[in-house]
């Protein structure tokens, strides 16, 4: 780790003509690391065909060609097709943009729940840090999936659903609140305890001596020194998301047909992948490669941020 | 040790309260249970009646402190499908099964975790330590039941040396394919961590003292840096625990096993929600109950952490 990630300085050529070393920021050691370096273009490549899947998938995703029922991958259908006909390949791509767009969104919602609450926790102290962190703990003893599936079966399916576009529809609304409202626990905890050493230093002293009330403080004052483990947390629960979704749509409650997600296309497998291993290989696989991305992102960014934690 | 583990009992106390009023949020808030039961033709009269005679009629504090008493006693409401089968019955005999397969994952998960961390701190830097790395990156960003599926590809259809999928009372041999599914998962962060510590622990000073003893490597990485590395081990196995549960449910899905992960796929498909909730108390009370064993494991590894205050 360290060798990759090795804190060269940089040459900078200053007004005079002068060659000068600037230390490396944060970016420069983050491409230094080739694991990050990889991540980056796995995942640039897996939001570009999330994006244009539009132009770039040979087929529409809910397209059933007759008679071409369970192909093999060919040169026609790299990775095959389904039950229904469907090009594996092109749900695939599509399926990309539902997973991101859930993984990015939900952790989204899980950062405004988690970084409000751990900073009001953090920065009150007392009576409110107390029913903030057993509300944190309370929903901390939920295994997370199963707090997630309660919540969305809370759901009731009805027949206009799923009449959508593609994403933002009912089932992608329902999953991202699941995913968001139960994922932000650990983003408090850090926060909290990242606020617990800010609000002692002498400038955050000083800004409420100026007569700077506790929202203005808590926001321009402390939580710009918090950002970091923020980012890194916020990186690696993007992956942990996109393993939610899939989770829920395998149990039956995530996106529904015929939208495509990468959990429900292995959930429409589950009958058929012992004789057609290709209906669950390939979204699998882009499953563990965009959350390995993700993952590696995130570790990267922790040595990037804090190198004194890497050493 | 004893003021240590009263105190740390005392200190769940609220959250088993937060999770039995999460629990009736979510059962309150999923719509009309005796209408669902009944069906929506059902007569007004009769539903008022049911109402009457179950206390759903009564007021939200009543209705919670009537929750309260039933899951002090172990009673979580009643099925909406099954015929009203008692909750507590069907996660009973769920759990049965699922126990096995969580204990044997545990055991998966230790034994090559604490083996492949032992072996990448002893030979850091070589070929042992990137395939140990690898194979936890991979580890952590496996779904489940995806891996579930590749091992029932390749052990299962191809090799043909596992059944392919479901469970006999007694059977080792169904057991093994779940267990060894979700053991990896865990395998990946326990064998990181047990690296990294012992790492760290080697660079100690006393590490070098007992080196200068002449004392050999392996007696050093095994009798003084890896029971010390063993402290934030034990506390991510707690924090497994949790991950192993949601992946039981999920892994048993695909093998089609009878455990509590298929009590409550049937209770999803069914929108029998007074089982998923109950379900999700059982699974939180289990978490809760781990957290403390292992908080006092803790205690007892490091007398440091009971001897703080």
């Amino acid at each position: 780790m360290q060798s990759n990630t090795a804190a060269v300085p940089l040459n900078v050529r200053t007004a005079d003509g002068e060659t000068m070393q600037r230390a490396p920021n944060v970016w420069d050691r983050l491409l230094k690391n080739s694991r990050s370096l990889t991540a980056i273009a796995i995942l640039f490549f897996m939001l570009l065909l999330a994006l244009a899947a539009g132009t770039l998938a040979p087929y529409d995703f809910a397209e059933q060609l007759r008679g071409r029922e369970h192909l093999t991958p060919s040169s026609g259908h790299f990775f095959g097709t389904d039950v229904l006909g469907r090009d594996i390949l092109s749900r695939v791509m599509y399926g990309a943009r539902v997973s991101l767009m859930i993984g990015l969104s939900a952790t989204v919602l899980s950062l405004v729940i988690g970084v409000t609450l751990g900073l009001c926790a953090g920065y009150f102290g007392g009576r409110i840090d107390d029913v903030i962190m057993r509300f944190t703990d309370t929903i901390s003893a939920f295994p997370t999936l199963l707090l997630a599936v309660a919540i969305t079966a809370l759901y009731k399916p009805s027949p206009s659903d799923g009449a959508d576009v593609l994403v933002l529809n009912a089932s992608f609304w329902k999953v991202f609140i699941a995913l968001g409202v139960v994922g932000w626990t650990s983003i408090a905890r850090v926060v909290r305890a990242q606020v617990l050493t800010i609000k002692t230093l002498d400038y955050v002293t000083a800004a409420r001596a100026l007569g700077g009330d506790s929202i203005r403080i808590m926001f321009l004052h402390v939580l710009p020194n918090c950002w970091s483990p923020i980012i890194v947390l916020a990186t690696l629960s993007i992956g942990g998301n996109i393993l939610g979704e899939a989770g829920l749509s395998f149990l039956g409650l995530g996106i529904k047909d015929p939208f495509p997600s990468w959990g429900g296309m292995l959930s429409d497998s589950k009958s058929y992948f012992k004789d057609h291993w290709w209906l669950a290989v390939f979204p699998g696989m882009a499953i563990v490669l965009t959350v390995l991305s993700f993952n590696l992102l995130g570790d990267g960014l922790r040595d990037a941020l804090d190198p004194k934690a890497r050493k | 040790m004893g003021t240590y583990i009263l105190r740390r009992i005392l200190q769940t106390i609220p959250v088993l309260i937060g999770v039995a009023l999460i629990a009736f949020l979510l059962t309150d808030l999923s719509g009309d249970p005796v209408r669902q039961m009944l069906g929506p033709k059902a007569n007004p009269v009769m539903v008022a009646r049911v109402k009457e005679h179950l206390g759903l009629d009564k007021p939200f504090l009543t209705r919670f402190s009537k929750h309260i008493i039933n899951m002090s006693q172990g009673e979580l409401g009643f099925s909406l499908a099954n015929d009203g089968k008692p909750v507590r019955d069907m996660i009973r005999d769920g759990f049965k099964v699922t126990i096995k397969v969580t204990m044997g994952a545990i055991f998966i998960a230790m034994t090559l975790g604490l083996l492949l961390g032992i072996l990448s701190a002893r030979f850091p830097g070589t070929i042992i330590d990137y395939a140990s790395s690898a194979f936890a990156a991979l580890g952590i960003s496996f779904p489940a039941f995806f891996m579930g599926m590749l091992l029932l590809l390749v052990f299962a259809v191809t090799l043909e040396w596992v059944p392919i999928g479901g469970y006999q009372p007694g059977s080792i041999k169904h057991l093994i394919l779940p267990c060894v599914t979700l053991g990896l998962l865990s395998t990946a962060s326990i064998s990181r961590l047990t690296r990294n510590c012992l790492l760290e622990s080697l660079s100690m000073d006393y590490i070098r003292s007992a080196r200068a003893k002449g004392q050999g490597v392996w007696r050093v990485m095994l009798g003084h840096a890896f029971p010390n590395a063993l402290v934030p081990v034990v506390t991510v196995m707690g924090n497994d625990f949790a991950a192993l549960l949601a992946g039981a449910v999920l892994t048993e899905t695909v093998m089609q096993i009878p455990g509590i992960g298929s009590v409550i796929y049937e209770a999803i498909g069914q929108r029998d929600l007074p089982v998923v909730t109950g379900c999700c108390v059982v699974f939180a009370l289990i978490l809760v109950t781990v957290n403390i064993f292992v908080d006092v494991l803790y205690a007892f590894l490091d007398p440091r952490i009971r001897h703080a205050e």
